[in-house]
């Protein structure tokens, strides 16, 4: 079993009306998030419409009746020594998550996990140790978080985080989280064990693990840890662990003697009773919400799993492609973004430029291109002289016009510009020298001349083919 | 303002007596001019240390709170200072509202004023608890109404040992918020005063659904009961058990004549599962106490150990120090029952027999309007009596009252007033009625006090 | 409707619950039975409660971070076992637990509306240490120290070898008002 703890974006927290926010420490602290005997919780709608959110956009059943419980444990951020949270009857449960896993190496490919329910729960407190003492900030206590449960079903750590990363993404869609990781809004724990022969192995639990990368490399350390314990005939200890600064995993709490949370019913709460008034409000929400940009990339424009999220994460990026595509773009503009990020660093300029102007030419560019009118030299020179020059004021076409730098297609105007390279007296050495075979240097020189002869109107490809049929060569 | 005065001086007077933790005279005389001043006559009141009193100490008779101040009144508390109350003290109790007593508070024992005239240095009567401050201040005629809690019959107990009434009304029906709780959904703000109808005053001006405690509910209106005539009365043949002395048995049977006489129709029935109230309340009161106390831990309140070795050490410690042994067994045996290893055993055993004891007296007012019992097994013991019991004998009055707390129903103690043939000690009845008949429990008392 | 107990005599050293049959007021009716209702459960009656060893001893001091300060107070904990043990005399079979009193009451909700928070002096007004604004605990959390420290024979044989003792009384006092 695996949980990510989403931090609900309301704007006070889930059983006291205070500000759920930030600020100095202790400044956000009501009598009932620091435990103050005798006060009781009064449950936030907006929490409940949040989760039941989460559950129908995760698939999930959402029994007509849910319930809270209190989980004892003694910590220094848990004020009261227990959490109040949903163990039995949780909101929603049995639903499923789909997702895509990719990296640069790897073919991107669908995978779904199991949920087994989401729960509604308090946060704790933030601890900060310094020398030999522990301090202690409570405005966090009492925050409204949802645990997403699921089951043991992710084989490797990129597994793990695609996931995080695309849960990630559809809750800041639909405005249930604001997904800043390191501010804790999302905090992963996760299971790990090495199953050998069909048997589980013991397994240990990594808590709060805050950014993409940390949960990356602490995952993959600990199962290189234990995979060397067992390798070297040891015993893999079950405990609580966390993911230090150097991203290793550390010992936090001897989970061998195993923590009985002695779970019992919240009293001070009755039970939680969907109504179906909420349940309509949340499909009508779901329905005017657009779906996450990541998935219309995907799914509306082509684009492939890994650059959809990669944009989508990036919103500077996100608003350049998103107004390509609104000028008529496809998914093939992004061998030219490439090309263009490496021209504009070069340069020193910002990437992805925002002019609208100049995103309109390099929609337009990109069609020629793929037209044929334009060739890939060309196409560099007009993304260099578009993006840094600040006066160009012509469109793309007026430009290409005035100075002609359309492809050259008549196949005698091409001939006749080799013919002229391949005369040129000064250039007879060369020449002769091809004549008798290939020679990188000579051949490269000949061919750069046509191309500039030419103005760069010839595709280099071209001029090679050409060269490589004239003198009879193979490469 | 004179009455105020005057309750001023009967608390000082009656000292000896333990009544308070906390003296708030000050704040009475300021709640009496701010009552004036909005038109409505001022009358002293005394509160129950487990209610939260913004500008006063609130310490549930407990070393652990010894110096608290909290930073919100209870809503009961400032419903009533609201309508013209003011606080002449907290008054004092068992610990955390642990005991049948009140003798082992941090402050020292409550001494009862019943038979006080050979002194109470040495020996005295036991006021009963867990609310015994509240009952012998209005006893002594410090204040008319006191607030109280009821969990197992820590209001009605005292009320019946000071000759008094005492009201716990329906499960909900007074907001639990600010009330530290000893068991979440046993737990209700209760009422002293000597007579029923003051009892059912209190509750009108304090009742009502509050937004802060999420299990309150409101009290539907119910009309006036002015003849006991057909009135169909149970009477629980369990309730005469081995424990209940002559005279209890005696004053009860007699109160039962008396509703017969005035043409009441008087019902014997059978309640089976009484015998085990007392178990099945222990358990689920141990595993809610280990639970509510768990946020004692001396981090940003209660008293702190000076043990810094860890923080587990620290709070062994802090709570070792300042929680006494009651509290402290509680808790132990709260962790035992819900030990994974022995949970369904016990504690939730104890919720299933909860319910049979529910619903055998629900059941029962199908056909009844009100249950008549005992509301202690005797008279009032003397300390020294109870001391070299152990305090075992505490069990033996929890015996009557628990059940009411269980089910969730309303109950008053009325006090007998004939002391012929007697030894001249208070007894009292219990009248039972179905859940939102508190209007009618207050309104039976009435009619048959005095006459018994 | 009167039900009448039936009087029959019987010898009292025979049947000594009979010797405690009450006797009402001149004038009353004896409308409560006179003969008490035996509400006491034998011990014989329940299991055997296991021994207390030292690792249940420290897995409830761990628990609870409180405790226990002497044999006594481990026997009374036993006691209270004990006594819990009544309850398995009850059948519960299909019986669902009874968790609070208004069991269709519904979970009110409330608007996303914040209200004032405490100021800074009103949450540390109770606070014994303080660092800035922050409360303050000893480094770490390492489990409680289990000392063995208990004659577990004693608090097993409680019944036959203990010297039971009641607690103290306080000293009569009143709280520093504000």
């Amino acid at each position: 079993m695996n949980g990510v703890h989403i931090q609900l974006n309301t704007r006070t927290k889930l059983f006291s009306r205070t500000l759920n926010g930030e600020s100095s420490p202790n400044r956000l602290v009501s009598p009932l998030d620091m435990a103050t005997p005798g006060i009781l919780p009064s449950l936030n709608r907006k929490c409940v419409l949040h989760a039941l959110k989460m559950g129908m956009l995760f698939n999930c059943e959402i029994p007509k009746i849910s319930r809270f419980d209190r989980k004892h444990y003694f910590y220094a951020d848990m004020p009261a020594g227990y959490q109040i949270t949903q163990n039995e009857k949780p909101i929603a449960k049995n639903g499923r998550f789909g997702f895509y896993v990719f990296d640069e190496k790897i073919e991107p490919y669908w995978k779904e996990v199991d949920i087994i329910q989401l729960q509604l729960e308090q946060d704790s407190g933030k601890t900060i140790h310094i020398d030999n003492k522990s301090l202690i900030d409570y405005n966090r206590a009492g925050c409204a978080l949802v645990e997403v449960v699921t089951t043991p079903c992710f084989s490797t750590a990129l597994e793990a985080i695609c996931f995080v990363q695309q849960l990630r993404l559809i809750l800041m869609n639909y405005g249930i989280c604001d997904g800043e990781m390191h501010k804790g809004q999302i905090r992963v724990d996760a299971n790990v064990s090495l199953s050998f022969d069909d048997i589980t192995g013991t397994r240990t639990e990594i808590k709060n693990m805050n950014s993409i990368r940390s949960i990356h490399t602490a995952i993959n350390y600990e199962i290189a840890r234990q995979f060397e314990i067992l390798s070297n005939g040891g015993i893999v200890i079950n405990e609580t662990r966390a993911a230090d600064n150097e991203e290793r995993t550390v010992s936090m709490r001897d989970k061998e003697v195993e923590t009985d949370y002695r779970f019992m019913v919240e009293p001070n709460l009755p039970n939680l009773v969907i109504k179906d008034e909420w349940l309509d409000s949340v499909r009508q929400s779901l329905n005017s919400t657009s779906k996450p940009k990541f998935e219309i990339l995907r799914e509306k424009y082509g684009f492939d799993a890994r650059s959809s999220i990669h944009i989508s994460e990036d919103s500077q990026l996100l608003r350049f492609v998103e107004k390509c595509v609104e000028f008529g773009a496809t998914r093939t503009i992004l061998i030219w973004m490439r090309e263009l990020k490496t021209i504009m660093q070069r340069s020193k300029s910002v990437y992805p430029p925002q002019s609208q102007f100049f995103i309109r030419q390099f929609v337009d560019l990109i069609g020629f291109f793929e037209a044929g009118r334009l060739t890939r030299l060309r196409m560099l020179d007009l993304l260099r002289i578009y993006s840094t020059s600040e006066q160009e004021i012509r469109n793309v076409e007026q430009l290409i016009d005035d100075n002609n730098y359309w492809k050259i297609t008549d196949e005698t105007e091409i001939m006749q510009i080799v013919e002229n390279v391949l005369e040129n007296p000064k250039n007879l050495k060369i020449v002769e020298k091809l004549r008798t075979g290939f020679h990188a240097k000579s051949f490269n020189k000949i061919r750069n001349l046509i191309v500039d002869l030419s103005e760069k109107r010839i595709e280099v490809e071209e001029v090679e083919n050409i060269l490589r049929t004239k003198f009879n060569l193979v490469q | 303002m004179q009455k105020i005065e005057n309750a001023i001086e009967r608390a000082i007077k009656f000292r000896a007596n333990g009544i308070f933790v906390s003296e708030t005279f000050d704040l009475a005389r300021k709640q009496a001019t701010k009552a004036i001043e909005n038109g409505l006559k001022p009358f002293p009141i005394v509160v129950k240390d487990c209610f939260l009193t913004k500008d006063a100490p609130t310490t549930c008779a407990s070393q652990m709170l010894a110096n608290y101040i909290p930073p919100t009144t209870s809503t009961v508390v400032d419903r009533i200072v609201r309508k013209g109350g003011c606080i002449i003290g907290k008054t004092n109790m068992d610990e955390f509202c642990m005991g049948t007593s009140s003798q082992l508070g941090h402050f020292g024992p409550v001494k009862s004023n019943i038979r006080s005239e050979g002194g109470i240095e040495e020996d005295w009567m036991i006021p009963g608890g867990s609310s015994g401050g509240s009952a012998v201040a209005v006893q002594t005629g410090i204040a008319d109404v006191a607030l109280g809690s009821d969990t197992g019959g820590s209001t009605r107990n005292p009320a019946a040992f000071n000759g008094i009434f005492g009201l716990k009304p329906t499960y909900g029906v007074l907001s639990r918020q600010g009330l530290i709780p000893l068991v979440n959904s046993l737990d209700a703000p209760s009422i002293f005063a000597r007579s029923a109808e003051e009892c059912w005053d209190f509750l009108d001006k304090t009742r009502g659904l509050d937004d802060n405690d999420s299990t309150s509910i409101d009290l539907p209106e119910s009309e006036n009961l002015d003849s006991l005539k057909n009135l169909r009365v149970g009477v629980p043949i369990e309730y005469h058990n081995e424990k209940l002395s002559e005279n209890a048995w005696k004053i009860w049977n007699h109160a039962i004549n008396v509703l017969k006489n005035e043409g009441a129709e008087i019902f014997e029935i059978s309640l089976p599962h009484t015998k085990y109230s007392l178990s099945c309340y222990s358990v689920i009161a141990a595993a809610d106490v280990a639970s509510n106390m768990a946020r004692y831990d001396s981090v940003a309140y209660g008293h702190r150990s000076s043990n810094n070795s860890s923080t587990h050490e620290m709070y062994a410690e802090s709570r070792s120090e300042s929680l006494n042994t009651v509290v402290r067994r509680r808790i132990l045996a709260g962790n035992y029952f819900l030990m994974k290893k022995y949970r369904s055993k016990y504690y939730e055993k104890a919720l299933k027999i909860r319910r049979l004891i529910n619903d055998e007296i629900i059941n029962s007012f199908n056909n009844l309007d009100v249950i008549i019992t005992p509301t202690a097994s005797g008279k009032p013991p003397k300390y020294s009596e109870l001391r070299d019991t152990l305090y075992s004998k505490e069990d033996d009055d929890d015996y009557f009252t628990q059940a009411a707390n269980l089910a969730g129903i309303p109950s008053i103690s009325v006090p007998s007033t004939q002391n012929e043939n007697r030894e001249n000690y208070p007894i009292a009845v219990q009248i039972m009625g179905n859940r939102l008949n508190d209007r009618l429990v207050c309104d039976v008392a009435r009619m048959i006090h005095t006459k018994f | 409707m009167l039900r009448l107990f039936i009087r029959r005599s019987y010898c009292t050293k025979k049947f000594p619950e009979v010797a405690k049959r009450k006797i009402a007021f001149e004038g009353d009716q004896v409308l409560i039975r006179d003969i008490p209702y035996i509400s006491e459960i034998p011990d014989e009656k329940l299991s055997e409660i296991p021994n207390f060893d030292a690792k249940l001893i420290a897995h409830l001091e761990r628990l609870s971070l409180v405790r226990f300060d002497s044999e006594q107070a481990v026997a009374n904990l036993r006691k209270s076992v004990k006594m819990a043990q009544k309850l398995e005399l009850v059948d519960t079979e299909n019986i669902e637990p009874m968790y609070t009193v208004w069991e269709n009451q519904e979970c009110p909700v409330f608007e996303d509306v914040e209200e004032k928070s405490l100021e800074i002096e009103e949450v540390f007004k109770n606070c014994t240490e303080r660092f800035d604004d922050y409360f303050v605990t000893p480094p770490g959390n390492i489990a409680l120290e289990s000392k063995d420290r208990f004659d577990l024979n004693v608090i097993n044989e409680w019944d036959k070898i203990g010297n039971p003792t009641a607690p103290q009384l306080k000293n009569q006092k009143l709280v520093n008002s504000s």
